[in-house]
């Protein structure tokens, strides 16, 4: 462990002294390595090291937060010291001999990130770089990128917890470049799991290529997207970011104990269609979202959020638990983007489960409408109100794909759109994203087989047809 | 600045043969302040220090980042740099600033900023907070947050160069939360930037404040209107988003790569004649810099002057393959980005410009940009709300409707401009509001 017991015991103890219920110590020590390809060469191999320490205190359901990079002892104390001024109270609880809590590795890695070499990686990129710029004299840029993330994290709290994570993450992207002199398009696509190297031995990249290339090139004659409401079928995978923008965030702690979702007094009645079931789980091995321990020290849960339509639980974290009335149970999902921010509940890997329907009975099943097949991600506000963007989607008439539309976003509120599924397939898929909130950017998984929503807003170009 | 020896660094890039050798500093203190509603949710106190380099081995450029500090950080920052560098792309020593230059006084930082504690930041939030609340009966919720952040930049490289500057500011947010009598709730938040004090930053929360307020308030009854094509004024904060990606075509990097709209186009009308926009990186400004990430002084110059090109953005990696001297704004990897743009202004009054569209949206709020732009096609397709104008008047809000575009596009439509800038808003792009002629609505 990067601190000694006795300097833990002696920085949780000054963070207590005044007056203080719970504290933490939080180090983090990411190594992250990034392989680029671009424009027919290779474009740079870079590496980063980040490092720090974040310190909290709870008093009720006030907080005080510090971090640093600056790890020495006398700076800790320091900063310790200046954190607990920012309560006035008296001390009430001393810190008791801290008990090593034996750390868990996480998935085991079958193929460590050292055992490529440099070579050997951007040689992968390459052959998606052929893939790509033989599919068609129309693409122009291809940009493939190999990213590595070996991670340490020690948490040490006044509950007498000393424990610590290790935390792999491996991902490729692909973007590809298509013009016709007078545009460009682009298609994407992205593959991340905590694990090793294994992913690029399981990951076809020449596929990868060649379907960002054919999305790339189909866009340029592509007509735009309809307009207005309409039935809408979510493909399934990345299509998962609608219920994580629609309901997830509505469901962390930090919304339900501030009052501002639209479900903080919904729990065990019907927020969704009852062929929706939705989880929120941080332990599926390897998932992108998957940690050992969540950011407080607490294992990860699978936690069902909702079943056939009726709100069960909401995530809950440490903080939000003293606020949420009621006794809620901690679901190990307390996270931060890095020491430099105060975690919070967030989601881990979260997906609506398969039904029963195929994707083919569900797109037979739209007489007009469009079929959205991939992402690039979405939004929500306080209100519930959300959006995303599809970059993938077809228009469908007479249960039939007809062809391709230029990418499109979709709006709504995700109280209603939830009660507006009337379809869910049998082909759950998750995809890795990256959600950005008050704990910064956080590395998730969304989810979802294809469903069909019975109407929602369309914002294309192509009017009404 | 105390314990940064940066010859220690070049000691060490030299031994391993990394030459040349850059390398870029910061050590900034943050504290912040949030407010919710009457009480004190969290405060934060953070100190982080950065390091960034960049070094050439055997012709290759490898480059390393970390924010772990120590005696063995100048080795372990030179051992990773050459293991990035085995196998990096091609690298140039012309990508390395070698002439000794002036640089201009620092405007990121005023000498009488005066900085803050945290009571007296959370003092100011109570304030804003409390006074905010009892000017709405409907709203449920305020938060404030207020964050002083002061900072210290250096910028050093193996030839020599050295340049510094300092960052002092306050930075604000204010939402709120409004519930009307059936239930429904509006949310409404507006950021700002202080350079100042606590006086001004009251001020500007204050004005802050009113919008959000106005922003939640004024939709309770906004409804869509039937999709089409429309007239449409961007207000000045919505033209600059959606301006931003405009101007990532303009790096003469992406130029070179044959990957911008407007490559071969200087001295060619690109966009609408009522559209001068010109680089200002020394007003005090976010963004706002002495240097780029080259260590090349920064400068003004005209980008576009009634809708004609004048100048891409140039590093000294791009700028050394067009045979030019770099203009810089070099923003990392070879690419190329102004720090400070400003549009001139019109001569309307945004009622005058509403009045001249007569029918049309007058849109006052985007989001998803991050997601619903895409930065190489420039296309656009985003959720937004505003105002139905009728007669040149507000008719009724407007809201749950996107608008979809092309930037490019759009920005050839404008048929006029407002004056209504705000060089004091401290934002990075300020232009005034615009009319174009027209845009997809979907409601």
């Amino acid at each position: 462990m990067k601190l000694s017991r006795k300097l833990a015991e002696e920085i949780l103890d000054a963070l207590l002294a005044t007056g203080g219920d719970y504290a933490e110590i939080y180090f983090q020590d990411e190594r992250t390595r990034s392989y680029r390809r671009r424009y027919g060469k290779v474009d740079g191999v870079s590496s980063g090291r980040t490092s720090g320490i974040g310190l909290r205190i709870l008093m009720g359901e006030k907080t005080v937060y510090g971090y640093t990079s600056r790890i020495d002892r006398q700076s800790l104390l320091d900063l310790a010291g200046r954190l607990a001024k920012g309560f006035s109270g008296s001390r009430v609880k001393h810190v008791g001999k801290l008990a090593a809590k034996k750390g868990k590795a996480g998935r085991a890695i079958l193929v460590p990130h050292d055992h490529w070499s440099t070579p050997e990686k951007l040689a992968y990129l390459e052959k998606g770089e052929k893939a790509a710029f033989a599919y068609s004299d129309a693409v122009k840029d291809f940009s493939g990128v190999l990213l590595e993330s070996d991670e340490v994290v020690e948490i040490y709290n006044t509950d007498g917890v000393m424990t610590h994570d290790e935390r792999i993450r491996t991902e490729v992207a692909v973007n590809v470049t298509a013009s016709d002199g007078e545009q460009f398009q682009q298609g994407y696509e992205s593959v991340g799991l905590s694990c090793g190297l294994e992913l690029l031995e399981r990951t076809d990249i020449v596929s990868v290529s060649r379907r960002c290339a054919e999305t790339a090139v189909g866009l340029l004659s592509a007509p735009a997207a309809p307009s207005g409401e309409m039935p809408v079928v979510i493909g399934n995978g990345f299509g998962g970011v609608l219920f994580h923008e629609a309901c997830g965030h509505a469901l962390e702690g930090e919304a339900i104990a501030d009052g501002t979702s639209p479900f903080a007094d919904k729990l065990g009645k019907a927020i969704a269609s009852p062929l929706v079931n939705a989880f929120d789980d941080g332990t599926i091995p390897g998932g992108w979202g998957s940690e050992g321990i969540d950011d407080e020290g607490t294992k990860p849960t699978r936690n069902q959020l909702i079943k056939d339509g009726v709100l069960t639980h909401f995530m809950v974290d440490r903080l939000s638990a003293r606020k949420i009335p009621g006794k809620q149970e901690i679901t190990g999902c307390c996270r931060r983007e890095s020491y430099r921010y105060l975690p919070t509940t967030r989601m881990t890997n979260t997906f609506i489960a398969s039904g029963t329907s195929t994707p083919e009975e569900i797109i037979a099943s739209v007489k007009d409408g469009i079929y959205c097949r991939d992402f690039s991600g979405g939004q929500v506000d306080s209100s519930d109100k959300f959006l995303f963007t599809s970059t993938t989607a077809y228009r469908i008439h007479d249960g039939k794909i007809v062809g391709l539309v230029k990418p499109v976003t979709l709006i709504g509120y995700g109280y209603e759109i939830l009660q507006r599924i009337t379809m869910v397939g049998n082909d759950m898929k998750r995809a890795a994203g990256v959600c950005g909130a008050s704990s910064g950017s956080c590395f998730v998984e969304v989810g979802q087989p294809t469903i069909l929503i019975s109407h929602i807003l369309v914002g294309g170009e192509g009017g009404q047809e | 600045m105390k314990g940064m020896d940066f010859k220690r660094y070049f000691d060490c890039g030299k031994r391993l043969g990394l030459e040349p050798y850059q390398i870029q500093y910061s050590l900034m203190e943050e504290t912040s302040v949030l407010i919710q509603n009457d009480g004190v949710k969290s405060q934060q106190i953070g100190i982080t220090q950065n390091l960034s380099g960049k070094a050439i081995h055997d012709g290759r450029l490898g480059s390393f980042g970390t924010d772990r500090l120590e005696r063995k950080t100048p080795l372990m920052m030179a051992e990773n740099l050459l293991e990035a560098s085995r196998f990096g792309k091609e690298g140039n020593p012309s990508m390395f600033l070698s002439k000794k230059s002036r640089y201009h006084r620092s405007t990121t930082a005023l000498s009488d900023f005066v900085p803050s504690d945290l009571d007296t930041l959370a003092r100011l939030a109570l304030e804003i907070a409390s006074e905010t609340k009892a000017k709405e009966s409907r709203v449920t919720l305020v938060e404030v947050s207020l964050t002083q952040t002061i900072g210290t930049s250096r910028f050093a490289n193996s030839y020599g160069i050295r340049a510094k500057q300092e960052f002092k500011a306050f930075f604000g947010d204010v939402a709120v939360i409004c519930k009307d009598e059936s239930g429904k709730t509006r949310t409404g938040s507006k950021s700002f930037v202080s350079f100042r004090n606590a006086d001004e930053l009251l001020k500007k929360s204050k004005t802050a404040a009113d919008k959000a307020l106005k922003a939640a308030c004024d939709f309770f009854k906004a409804t869509p209107c039937p999709s089409g094509d429309y007239p449409v004024v961007l207000s000045s904060r919505c033209f600059a988003s959606l301006l931003s990606f405009f101007l990532g075509h303009l790096s003469a990097k992406k130029v070179q790569e044959n990957l911008s709209l407007f490559a071969g186009k200087i001295g060619q009308k690109v966009v609408s004649d009522k559209i001068s926009l010109v680089n200002d990186p020394h007003s005090l400004s976010l963004g706002s810099a002495n240097y780029d990430s080259d260590g090349v002084p920064t400068q003004s110059f005209k980008i576009i002057e009634k809708g004609i090109l004048r100048n891409f953005f140039y590093s000294l990696e791009s700028a050394a393959k067009d045979g030019v001297e770099s203009n810089g704004c070099a923003s990392g990897g070879g690419n190329g980005y102004p720090q400070v743009v400003r549009m001139r202004p019109g001569k309307l009054s945004l009622d005058g410009l509403l009045g001249k569209m007569g029918e049309g949206i007058y849109i006052t709020d985007i989001r998803g940009l991050e997601s619903g732009v895409d930065d190489q096609a420039l296309h656009f397709s985003l959720p937004c709300e505003g105002y139905l104008i009728k007669g040149g008047k507000i008719a009724r809000p407007v809201g749950m409707i996107t608008v979809s575009g092309n930037v490019k596009d759009m920005m050839e439509d404008i048929l006029d401009i407002a004056s209504d800038v705000s060089p004091d808003s401290g934002a990075s792009i300020d232009t005034p509001s615009v009319l174009v002629r027209s845009l997809s609505i979907a409601g």
